[in-house]
C-alpha cells in the first residue's frame, strides 16, 4: 500500500471495530479536526478527495433538470480519514437552447432561471462503506415574451452511498475503486402535477429512481488525480403521466475528468460528462425518435480553508453538438458549495 | 479558468449562430393515421414555453368535418410526461376548432396528437414540435 501525502492509506480506512487494533500512537478525533494535525489536511490526497467529491456530485446536481429523471447517482462521499460531513450548496442553472428529435440545436426563446440549494449530509457507517442523504429547494423563473412565471418547491430527496473496494486515491498504479448506488424519491411536484403552463411550479421528477454504477479515483503523486465512473439508472413506471403510462428505458450516464493540485489548498479539474437513455415505451408502444442523448464540458475549482472547510466552485455547460444531444434541453450552470468535515479519525 | 472561459465562449457562439431564426407560426398538415381525415393545425405565433392556441382544421375528402369530438393531447415523448394544464377544444364552424391551454412545460421536442371521431369513424395524427 502506497502512501500519499504522508497519510498511511490502511489506517484511514480503519472503521469503528478496526479502531481498536490501532496502535497505541494513534487516536480517535470527533466532531473536530485537531490543529496539529494539519499536515495530514494539507496532503495531496485529500484533496483529490475533495475535488473528486467535487465532480462527482456538485456537477451531476446542478446540471439535472428539475423534471425528466436526470438525477445523478453517483453521489457525495468521504474523504479517507472523514467520518461524517455536512455540504450546503447553491445552484444557478440557465437554459440556452435544446436538441430536437433530430439531434439539432434550438435556441432558447426566452429566458428561464432555475436556482436550488441543497443541503447534504454524509456519514460513515463502516469501513469504505458511506451514506449520505440530500435534500433540496426548486425555484424557476420563466420569463415567457408575454409572461413572467415563478415557482417554487421541494425537489425529490436523494439518499446514496457508496462501497469503496479500493480506498479513494488508490494504491501505486491501481485506481481507487467504488460502488455507487443512489435511490431518488418523488418528493417534488411531478410534471404533470404542474398548474402553471410554464412549467414554473415543477420541481421533481414525479418518479422514484435507482442508480447504481461504479467510480475510480487516482491520485498520481501530490499534484494530479483523475476519475472517472458510469452508472445505469432505472425509473419507476409512471401509471399515469398526464395521461400516458410510460416506461422509461435505463439510462447510461459516464464521465472522466482530471487536474492538478497548487500549492495543497487548490485544486482544478476539467471533464467531460455523457448521458444516454433509450426511447420509452409510451402506452406500451415504443416512441420512435424519443431517445435522449447530451453532453457536457465542466470545470472545478476546490478550495480549502481553515481545518475543516472547504469551497467548492463548478461551471458546466451542455455542448450543442448534434452528435452527442438528442431530445433533451441544454443548460448552462455554476455551483458554489460550502462543505464541513464534522467528524474525521486521525 | 482557460477551461472556463473556453465554455461560455462555445455556449455564446452556440446561442449565436445555431437557431432556426424563424419568426413565422405554425402551419402543418397531416393525414390522419387511418386516412380518413385531413388534419391541417395553424397557430399565428411560433409555439413557445407557456399556453398556447391553435386552430386545427379537419377535412374529410375536401370538405369540411363539423360537429366531431376532437381531443389533442400534448407530450414530450422522450422524457415521458405530458402537462398538468388540461387541454381545451370548441367548435368554430366551418370544420374548424380552436384548441387552447396548449401548455408546453419546457423547451424541448413535443408530440400534439390530435384525435377526431364522427359517428362511427376516428381517426389521429401526430405532429412534431420543437419549442425553442
Ligand atoms: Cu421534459
Amino acid at each position: 500500500m502506497c502512501t500519499a501525502g504522508g497519510v498511511p492509506s490502511p489506517r484511514v480506512y480503519m472503521g469503528a471495530h478496526a479502531l481498536q487494533s490501532i496502535p497505541s500512537h494513534a487516536h480517535r478525533v470527533t466532531g473536530m479536526v485537531r490543529a496539529g494535525s494539519a499536515s495530514v489536511w494539507r496532503s495531496g490526497l485529500l484533496h483529490v478527495s475533495w475535488v473528486v467529491l467535487a465532480v462527482c456530485s456538485g456537477v451531476g446536481t446542478a446540471r439535472a433538470a428539475a423534471c425528466c429523471g436526470t438525477g445523478y447517482g453517483v453521489g457525495g462521499r468521504l474523504a479517507p480519514a472523514e467520518r461524517a460531513a455536512v455540504t450546503m450548496q447553491a445552484s444557478g442553472t440557465v437554459p440556452y437552447g435544446s436538441m430536437n428529435a433530430d439531434g439539432r440545436f434550438v435556441r432558447a426563446r426566452s429566458v428561464s432561471l432555475e436556482g436550488r440549494p441543497e443541503l447534504s449530509g454524509m456519514v460513515r457507517l463502516w469501513r469504505g462503506l458511506q451514506a449520505g442523504l440530500a435534500f433540496r429547494g426548486v425555484t424557476q423563473v420563466r420569463g415567457l415574451p408575454r409572461k413572467r412565471a415563478v415557482g417554487t418547491g421541494i425537489g425529490d430527496v436523494r439518499a446514496f452511498g457508496r462501497y469503496e473496494l479500493v480506498p479513494s486515491g488508490g494504491s501505486g498504479w491501481v485506481p481507487g475503486f467504488a460502488l455507487t448506488a443512489s435511490l431518488t424519491l418523488p418528493t417534488g411536484r411531478a410534471p404533470w402535477a404542474g398548474r402553471d403552463p410554464a412549467g414554473a411550479d415543477v420541481t421533481g421528477t414525479g418518479l422514484a429512481s435507482l442508480r447504481v454504477g461504479v467510480a475510480l479515483e487516482h491520485a498520481l503523486g501530490e499534484d494530479f488525480f483523475w476519475a472517472a465512473g458510469g452508472t445505469v439508472g432505472l425509473s419507476q413506471p409512471a401509471a399515469n403521466a398526464g395521461g400516458f403510462r410510460v416506461e422509461h428505458a435505463p439510462q447510461l450516464q459516464v464521465f472522466a475528468a482530471g487536474g492538478p493540485t497548487l500549492r495543497r489548498t487548490l485544486s482544478l479539474a476539467a471533464g467531460l460528462h455523457y448521458q444516454r437513455e433509450g426511447a420509452p415505451l409510451i402506452n406500451g408502444r415504443l416512441a420512435p425518435g424519443a431517445d435522449r442523448s447530451k453532453a457536457a464540458l465542466f470545470g472545478v475549482a476546490s478550495w480549502e480553508f481553515g481545518e475543516r472547510w472547504n469551497l467548492v466552485v463548478t461551471a458546466q455547460a451542455d455542448l450543442p453538438y448534434d452528435r452527442t444531444g438528442r431530445n433533451d434541453e441544454l443548460t448552462a450552470a455554476v455551483t458554489g458549495g460550502l462543505r464541513c468535515i464534522v467528524g474525521a479519525w486521525e | 479558468m482557460r477551461t472556463i472561459r473556453w465554455m461560455l465562449m462555445a455556449v455564446l457562439a452556440a446561442c449565436t449562430d445555431g437557431g432556426d431564426g424563424s419568426t413565422a407560426g405554425f402551419d402543418e398538415t397531416k393525414t390522419g393515421d387511418h386516412g380518413l381525415y385531413a388534419f391541417h393545425l395553424t397557430s399565428a405565433d411560433v409555439p413557445q414555453q407557456g399556453s398556447n392556441t391553435f386552430t386545427l382544421e379537419l377535412t374529410a375528402s375536401g370538405s369540411p368535418v363539423d360537429g366531431a369530438t376532437v381531443t389533442v393531447d400534448a407530450l414530450m415523448p422522450a422524457h415521458g410526461h405530458g402537462s398538468g394544464t388540461p387541454i381545451t377544444v370548441s367548435a368554430a364552424g366551418n370544420g374548424r376548432y380552436t384548441v387552447g391551454n396548449v401548455s408546453f412545460t419546457m423547451a424541448g421536442a413535443w408530440d400534439l396528437t390530435c384525435s377526431a371521431s364522427r359517428a362511427a369513424s376516428q381517426d389521429s395524427a401526430t405532429f412534431h414540435l420543437d419549442v425553442p
